[in-house]
């Protein structure tokens, strides 16, 4: 799983802070111990590293354009992806429109997330992105986690 | 109503200055209206006044793209120029970059530009957006038609001051800018509307056109590539030292077959690229890194390939219009059957 | 209601409404069509309607679970509840009852009871939708109520037969049905029927009746322009412009409700279904509408191509992100199938909207809302936003005129 979303990052136990439900914080303590989590710094490090991921033969679990928030407004980024040995097409497809979708809206979303966003929003973003994939993760591996 | 300032766009050939041996010609201003010019300012006599012509060689707008494109923005902004009219190129596909460009550069000086063109000129694929491309035939034997069609848009342009309309109304090239504007009925309608026409088969517009591939339908996979013949192709430009078909450095009309059989390793002693448009330094010193030559070489001794073909053949890809890379295709890959090649290795740049 | 004049006792409203430990503070405002006043940011829109028999409004809410979709249901036409409320930092959802902005929301030519609500320290932002989707439901109930005994001024009769019936009726006519994509991501990006998370659901058969009786809500909060809000799901356009060709033209036999779920796997899974429930109902042509933008095009497109291999012809309706330009690619995935698209107009394209005397919510947040981009709020009062930012501005439902074409 690659993200830059600061609930996955190693160094910082976010949760608190967020204030995540006790469902919420144990699936996130599930996805830790189940993924092999990659965190960034830079969104566009989410989406670059996971293109290589899938020409080294992932496949996309989640989509990158994950939500229906402006596009790339939502300054945090999840994305599930599963190793494979041969090239998955149809992922190639989706990662390389998500990020010609990313540079079309490159230069906004610098703006908005480098000047606009008080600390309640960035909260608020991060929480959007977590329950998305929470949300994916929930209907896929649901018994699982 | 006071005339408007066109400045005029033309090549060296329809500048009268000369054919091919003036291709390298650099930008320069001609004051009132040359060649084409002069017919379109007897159609629009009442409307525009063609007070200057930029003329400029095709190789130099090609080949030294900022020094060209510099040099005709200072004239513009000098000239102040209404409106800008390039062209009609035609199919010419160095022609027509070099209008595009053109358009580009009063596009970002917000001058509304107008340029004649056939379609499938790769100038207008890829400036589309800058201005307005008016459909011409693909040669200069559809001259006759084309001024008219370029001058009645202009007198629309100025009737609507400025707002031309959508493609269809006003017969320009879609642009491929979205613009919101409002129907005569709701989506939902439109939608059911459009469906009933696709059940009965009937015409239909969709306010969408999706963006077209010219997808290939692969061939079947080599089942043993240890036995296959392999040739190489390439719209790189490489070529034996010297050009000896004189492959154009864009807008190629031709392509060429060149013997590889005595060489393991292509260099500056034996090779070059006639490609414009790109950075020749690596490919001139060693063209296997665009032609792989040595690489298939290695393959063949360790029996990975079954063999490397005697020939390749090898066109330039810069500006060539589609038409011609259709015919080029089309004759290669007769010639590699009769060959007995079983697989080909495609490279670009 | 006297004759056509609804009135409404605020105090009982209000009490009805607010007896919820979560809310810190809540007042109404009725605002006409042609007044000096924004509103900002909304929640929802819901149209006041009562059953006279056949079930209760929004069944699995605030109606019984039971079954609705038949009986008497009368509309209060001409208005509408329309909640709002900052449930996150990048809230979006403006309605603008006059002035350019007007145009672009169906909400502009409304009678709309405003309540704006705020809710509780500390409340999760989950729970803050969970309040304001309950309020805007209930109030909606509580005033359509007084429908109950008012005399109809137009009757419309919707039949929905039952399909084996449907099909083998109107011999000849073509056989067509709709696909309806619901948005069902996640956290602001629900959808219920039923009351049941449309995340959870595979792909089902709905009456276009039980549609207009509410039972479908939304819980969608993002992306105003093109979420279908409670309102557009009660009204559905295209519901009623495939009822209106109904018996005469085409044999409109059902509606299908899909999702528009987070991960491929699932994607694939709905569209499968979708397609091979459209086949086992016998349809021939299809108009599937798509909800929000993004990912949920990797939905339509997997819906248009699955149909399309199954013979069954397909119209899409959807709106474009092309830039503010205009000049990018407007979809984030394309299929040469998709040859028959129905466009709402490209959402980013920017628009001014000039100062109203009145702001009802908070303008505070313009910069941030989606659509909005920094310093947007003007000096002056004015904003530049993109269409977006617009509730109902491009609805995919095809509710409005807006269009997009290739210039």
């Amino acid at each position: 799983m690659l993200s830059n979303n600061p609930l996955f990052s190693t160094q910082e136990k976010q949760n608190k802070v967020i204030g995540l439900s006790k469902e919420k914080t144990s699936v996130l303590e599930k996805i830790r111990a189940t993924f092999v989590l990659k965190h960034c710094q830079e969104l566009e490090d989410v989406l670059l590293l996971t293109r290589d991921q899938v020409h080294q033969g992932g496949r996309l679990i989640t989509h990158p354009l994950a939500g229906s928030l402006k596009p790339w407004e939502n300054p945090y980024r999840t994305i599930g992806i599963r190793s494979g040995s041969d090239l998955d097409f149809a992922s190639l497809e989706i990662i390389e429109s998500a990020i010609k979708k990313y540079e079309q809206f490159f230069s906004q979303q610098k703006l908005n997330s480098s000047q606009n966003l008080t600390p309640e929003t960035r909260r608020d973003f991060s929480l959007i992105d977590f329950s998305l994939i929470y949300a994916g993760f929930k209907n896929c591996y649901g018994s699982d986690l | 109503m006071a005339k408007i300032k066109i400045v005029h766009y033309l090549n060296q050939f329809f500048g009268q200055q000369g054919g091919e041996d003036k291709a390298n010609l650099p930008p320069q201003k001609k004051k009132g209206a040359v060649g084409p010019g002069t017919a379109l300012a007897g159609e629009l006599k009442d409307y525009v006044d063609i007070k200057a012509t930029i003329i400029c060689g095709d190789g130099f707008a090609n080949e030294k793209k900022e020094q060209a494109a510099s040099q005709i923005r200072e004239y513009l902004i000098e000239l102040e120029p209404d409106l800008i009219l390039a062209g009609p190129a035609f199919n010419a596909g160095r022609y027509g970059m070099a209008c595009g460009m053109v358009a580009e550069i009063a596009a970002d000086l917000d001058m509304p530009a107008v340029v004649g063109i056939y379609p499938e000129n790769p100038g207008y694929e890829m400036f589309s957006q800058y201005g307005y491309f008016i459909e011409t035939g693909d040669s200069a034997a559809s001259m006759r038609e084309a001024l008219p069609d370029i001058a009645d848009f202009i007198k629309l342009y100025l009737k609507r001051e400025g707002k031309p309309g959508s493609p269809e109304e006003a017969n320009y090239l879609p642009r491929g800018i979205r613009k919101n504007t409002f129907a005569d009925e709701r989506g939902a309608k439109r939608a059911v509307k459009m469906l009933m026409a696709k059940i009965k088969g009937a015409d239909y517009d969709s306010e969408y056109p999706m963006p077209t591939f010219d997808r290939v339908e692969p061939a079947p996979a080599i089942e043993d590539l240890s036995q296959a013949k392999i040739a190489l192709v390439t719209s790189g430009g490489i070529v034996p030292n010297g050009n000896p078909d004189r492959i154009e450095s864009s807008s190629a009309s031709k392509y060429g077959k060149y013997k590889i059989a005595d060489f393991a390793d292509l260099t500056e002693d034996s090779h070059e690229t006639a490609h414009g448009g790109y950075d020749p330094v690596f490919a001139n010193e060693d063209a296997d890194c665009v032609l792989p030559v040595d690489v298939l070489r290695d393959l063949e001794e360790e029996g990975r390939i079954g063999k490397l073909h005697e020939y390749y053949y090898s066109t330039v890809g810069n500006g060539t219009s589609v038409a011609n890379a259709k015919v080029f295709a089309r004759e290669i890959a007769q010639k590699l059957l009769s060959e007995g090649v079983q697989a080909v290795i495609l490279t670009s740049t | 209601m006297e004759d056509r004049t609804l009135f409404i006792n605020k105090d009982k409203l209000l009490a009805k409404i607010k007896d919820d430990h979560r809310i810190a503070d809540i007042d109404l405002e009725i605002v006409r069509p042609g007044d000096d006043v924004r509103i900002m940011p909304v929640k929802d829109v819901i149209e006041p309607r009562f059953k006279n028999s056949g079930g209760d409004m929004f069944p699995g809410f605030t109606g019984d679970d039971d079954m609705v979709g038949s009986g008497i249901t009368k509309v209060l036409a001409g208005t509408a509840v329309v909640t709002t409320g900052e449930v996150v930092g990048f809230q979006e959802g403006i309605i603008d009852m006059s002035g350019p902005g007007a145009e672009y929301t169906p909400f502009s030519k409304t009678i709309n009871i405003v309540i704006n609500c705020e809710v509780s320290q500390g409340i999760k932002q989950h729970i803050h939708e969970e309040v304001l989707r309950l309020i805007g439901l209930t109030a909606a109930n509580y005033i359509g109520e007084a429908a109950k005994d008012a005399k109809a001024h137009e009757t419309r009769i919707y039949e929905h037969k039952p399909l084996l019936e449907a099909c083998s009726l109107n011999g000849g006519l073509p056989i067509v049905g709709y696909i309806y994509m619901l948005q069902s991501q996640g956290l602001l990006h629900d959808t219920y029927v039923y009351g049941v998370d449309a995340k959870e659901i595979l792909p089902t058969l709905i009456s276009p009746t039980e549609v207009m009786d509410g039972a479908i809500v939304s819980g969608n909060c993002v992306s105003a322009c093109d979420k279908n809000t409670t309102y557009f799901h009660q009204n559905n356009p295209i519901i009623e412009e495939l009822y209106e060709k109904h018996g005469k033209e085409i044999n409109f036999v059902g509606t299908i409700i899909t999702n528009e779920n987070v991960t491929l796997a699932d994607k694939e899974r709905s569209s499968s279904f979708t397609a091979r429930l459209a086949e086992k109902i016998g349809l021939e042509a299809a108009i599937i509408s798509e909800e929000g933008f993004g990912n949920p095009d990797a939905d339509l497109i997997m819906n248009c191509k699955k149909l399309e291999n199954r013979g069954i012809k397909t119209v899409l309706i959807t709106d474009e992100f092309a830039g503010r330009d205009g000049a990018s690619q407007s979809l984030a995935d394309s299929t040469p199938e998709a040859d028959a698209v129905v466009s709402t107009g490209n959402a980013n394209e920017t628009i001014i909207l000039p100062p109203l005397e009145k702001v009802i919510g908070n303008d505070e947040h313009a910069d941030n809302i989606a659509g909005g981009f920094a310093g947007s709020l003007k000096e002056d009062g004015s904003i530049e936003v993109e269409i977006q930012a617009i509730i109902g501005a491009t609805n995919e439902l095809g509710f409005n005129k807006l269009t997009a074409r290739g210039y």
